[in-house]
């Protein structure tokens, strides 16, 4: 197993020093090598807390969470992360940008080839030179994934990366990350809202209950690869799978919205 | 760093904060008393809030603290007159906003302190060159401040003001003003630090009371007690002040952030 | 639209010198208080000539330098520290927000008593009343650096103090570089002052002297160099902006 999570809890204390909120709580999850999971959810159900204790950006109040065998340490080049936001440094360059997280050692020339190649592989060629503030959402994306890539991680961790584009981008991205995903399949953990993203990425859904989260559901998705868009939606296996999901994921949105203060 | 708790000051921070400042008055009263500096030059901290008290009760200070504060508050006075309705005209009328952009451009970077001699010569030793200088340099940061928060008035705002039959000057009045508040507060407050730098300023350079020239009359005169006590008066008027702006702003602008 | 106001008031810029020059040639103001325009510009040629305005210039611009570049570095340095740090913050904070408040014109004659009347004493003043507002600057700059920039960086393998040079400094750059123009005027200002009270030389003093011994055509001279420099200064600091800048979005 490439990731094993074991009766994880998370608190957060309120910032007037007041209440503590139960994120995550007695969480078990497993993730194995080259899966593609999604991790679905109801707003505030801790989904993205999960994943950042995955990535070593927040430390877990009790339980496990394994890494190769061993505990999660701080963040580091073997997890990369991709956020809503792009992160992209808005004073570099797209090349500069993808180069970043490459190793010293590899010489300056070498670097910028394996650079461009991943540029080429994100279909960004000849955008090379321009800054972020020059590039529309999808584009961005499509850079922050090749610079995550450039730093060859085991592990992929997604925080709802498509969640600020637009629908028609949004489905493009879509079949642009499977696409990109095929070449060389890492472990991927990829947080979601929608229910329709998550089956036409992954291997297998899981479902988090509303807050305090922890494993609702965790439905394998047996659709073969390469996925098709088109003929997915279609599909009655893959319309199924969705129905499933959305019902389970609706239990819980009217869960919390239920104990909203 | 990672984000975890964050939140209110613990207590241990609490005392380290504190720790810091009670280190340095200590160190600053210890290395004076043991002669490690000299006590001329950095006279202990009791001294000086001892002198600072003998000042007080002599009667002098307060004459010249009187004398700052007047100027001060005069010259910023006539800044928020006139620069407040110029930064408004500036924002609601393209003209002015191109005629007065040169001036604003030219007169932000120069160190206004530079006329203090044109002043003098203008207006004499005595409040006149003060207020004026403080009049000068408090009116850019105005106008400027008044001009941005004026820009960004909802347009909304105004179309329902339009709409509900109020006049071109009325709509200045009740709706621009008020939305451009904070902005404009923003701006006294730089300004009151300004005008605070400057009328101390000319007054060491060239006055007969106020609390600049106490100051650098010490100096010269050598009582250094006098020096510190005079430092101590000056930043605590600074403080109050910029204390008063913002207990006056969080009165005046109960629904702002 | 625009174009019409801007060349009013260019217009109106230009007027000046020639209002100057009339007002004291009809006698409104007396000329032993403001000189004619023309004999002023007359002396600041000279000045220039000699080579005198050229030296007390140098002067005050060198103690200046040294100043605000020394307080440039640590003052940014020392407000990221403040942000990125705890410790840090527990210790220099409450002692930056105690000094904070004072004019800056206030610490001229302390730090006279305490060095005298040379150029280390103007070096020192320049960097006391420049730092604090870099340092004000440099600390929101860098707090609000967003949180997703410094994680890509960490988990790219970025640790401090690396971190700190290649990612919080950059995003902070733009707040940075507006306190660093905050600095550079109130450094000017602090500079003249200085020199107007503590000899020496420098423009400043040039003004001061000159005013004591009458020769205003001198101190009028002296003033508007003081003025077209501070403004040069500043002018060429936002060129510099710009270009290390240039990377970002113009914001509305």
């Amino acid at each position: 197993m490439k990731i094993v999570v074991r009766g994880l809890t998370k608190d957060f204390r309120d910032r007037q020093g007041g209440r503590t909120v139960q994120a995550l709580s007695g969480l078990d999850l497993t993730v194995a090598s080259q899966e593609f999971v999604c991790l679905l959810g109801p707003s505030g159900c801790g989904k993205s807390t999960l994943l950042y204790i995955l990535g070593g950006f927040v430390s877990p109040t009790g339980g496990e969470v394994l890494v190769d065998g061993r505990p999660v340490g701080p963040p580091g080049p073997d997890r990369g992360i991709i956020f809503q936001e792009y992160a992209l440094f808005p004073w570099l360059t797209v090349l500069e940008n993808v180069m970043y997280g490459m190793r010293r050692a590899e010489s300056r020339a070498a670097r910028r080839a394996r650079a461009g190649a991943l540029i080429e592989r994100v279909r960004l060629t000849g955008f090379e030179h321009h800054y972020p503030r020059d590039l529309s959402g999808g584009m961005k994306q499509r850079v922050a994934i090749a610079r995550t890539l450039a730093h060859e991680p085991e592990i992929l961790l997604a925080d709802e990366p498509f969640g600020a584009l637009d629908t028609q981008t949004r489905s493009l991205m879509q079949e642009e990350l499977l696409r990109i995903w095929e070449a060389d399949r890492k472990t991927i953990v990829f947080v979601t809202h929608s229910v329709e993203e998550a089956v036409y990425l992954a291997d297998r859904v899981v479902i988090m209950t509303a807050r305090p989260g922890t494993v609702k559901a965790d439905i394998p998705v047996p659709l073969p690869r390469p996925r098709d868009y088109d003929r997915l939606v279609q599909d009655l296996a893959a319309l199924e799978l969705r129905a499933e999901c959305w019902r389970l994921v609706k239990e819980e949105v009217l869960r919390a919205g239920a104990d909203l203060r | 760093m990672t984000a975890g708790g964050g939140g209110a000051p613990s207590l241990v921070r609490r005392l380290r904060r504190g720790a810091s400042v009670l280190g340095v008055l200590l160190a600053w009263e210890w290395a004076a008393r043991a002669s490690v500096v000299n006590p001329f030059l950095l006279p202990p901290a009791s001294a000086v809030l001892e002198n600072l008290w003998l000042l007080l009760t002599a009667g002098r200070l307060l004459y010249h603290v009187f004398q700052s504060l007047l100027r001060v508050v005069a010259g910023l006075g006539l800044a928020v007159v006139v620069g407040v309705p110029l930064g408004l005209l500036k924002a609601r009328s393209r003209l002015m906003d191109g005629a007065l952009d040169p001036v604003l451009t030219f007169g932000f970077p120069v160190p206004k302190v530079g006329l203090i001699p044109a002043a003098l010569l203008f207006f004499g030793l005595g409040h006149g060159s003060k207020i004026a200088l403080v009049f000068v340099d408090a009116l850019l940061p105005l106008v400027i401040a008044t001009y941005h928060g004026a820009l960004h008035t909802d347009a909304r705002l105004l179309w329902s003001a339009r709409a509900m039959g109020d006049s071109d000057f009325q709509v200045l009045r009740r709706v621009v003003l008020p939305a451009a508040l904070p902005e404009i507060f923003t701006g006294f407050r730089l300004a009151v630090t300004v005008s605070l730098l400057v009328v101390f300023l000319a007054e060491m350079v060239a006055s007969s009371s106020g609390l600049g020239h106490l100051m650098i009359y010490a100096l010269r005169t050598l009582e250094t007690r006098d020096v510190f006590s005079t430092l101590v008066v000056i930043s605590v008027l600074a403080f109050a002040a910029d204390q008063l702006v913002l207990t006056v702003r969080r009165r005046v602008l109960p629904w702002h952030a | 639209m625009r174009h019409d106001g801007r060349l009013a008031g260019y217009a109106a810029l230009l007027a000046v010198p020639l209002a100057w020059e009339l007002a004291v040639r009809a006698g409104l103001v007396s000329d032993q208080v403001l000189p004619r325009f023309s004999d002023v510009a007359a002396t600041w040629w000279q000045l220039l000539a000699s080579g005198e305005l050229a030296q007390q210039a140098l002067s005050s611009l060198g103690r200046q330098a040294a100043g605000f570049a020394a307080a440039v570095v640590v003052g940014v340095a020392l407000g990221i520290l403040m942000a990125h740090y705890r410790s840090v913050d527990d210790l220099a904070g409450p002692l930056v927000s105690m000094v904070l408040p004072i004019p800056k014109a206030a610490l001229i004659p302390l730090v006279m008593l305490w060095f005298g009347i040379g150029d280390a004493a103007k070096t020192i003043i320049v960097f006391l009343g420049t730092i604090l507002p870099i340092v004000v600057s440099a600390y929101h700059g860098a707090a609000g650096v967003d949180q997703v920039y410094l994680w890509s960086a960490r988990s790219m393998g970025d640790r401090e103090p690396a971190l700190l040079w290649r990612v919080v400094l950059r995003a902070a750059l733009p707040e940075i570089l507006s306190g660093v123009r905050m600095g550079l005027i109130i450094s000017m200002i602090v500079l003249v002052g200085s020199e107007m009270l503590a000899g020496r030389g420098g423009l400043g003093w040039l003004v001061f002297y000159t005013l004591d011994t009458g020769s205003y055509r001198v101190t009028y001279a002296a003033m508007l160099t003081i003025a077209v420099l501070g403004f040069a200064y500043d002018r060429l600091f936002l060129w510099a902006s710009r270009r290390l800048l240039h990377w970002k979005e113009s914001t509305a």
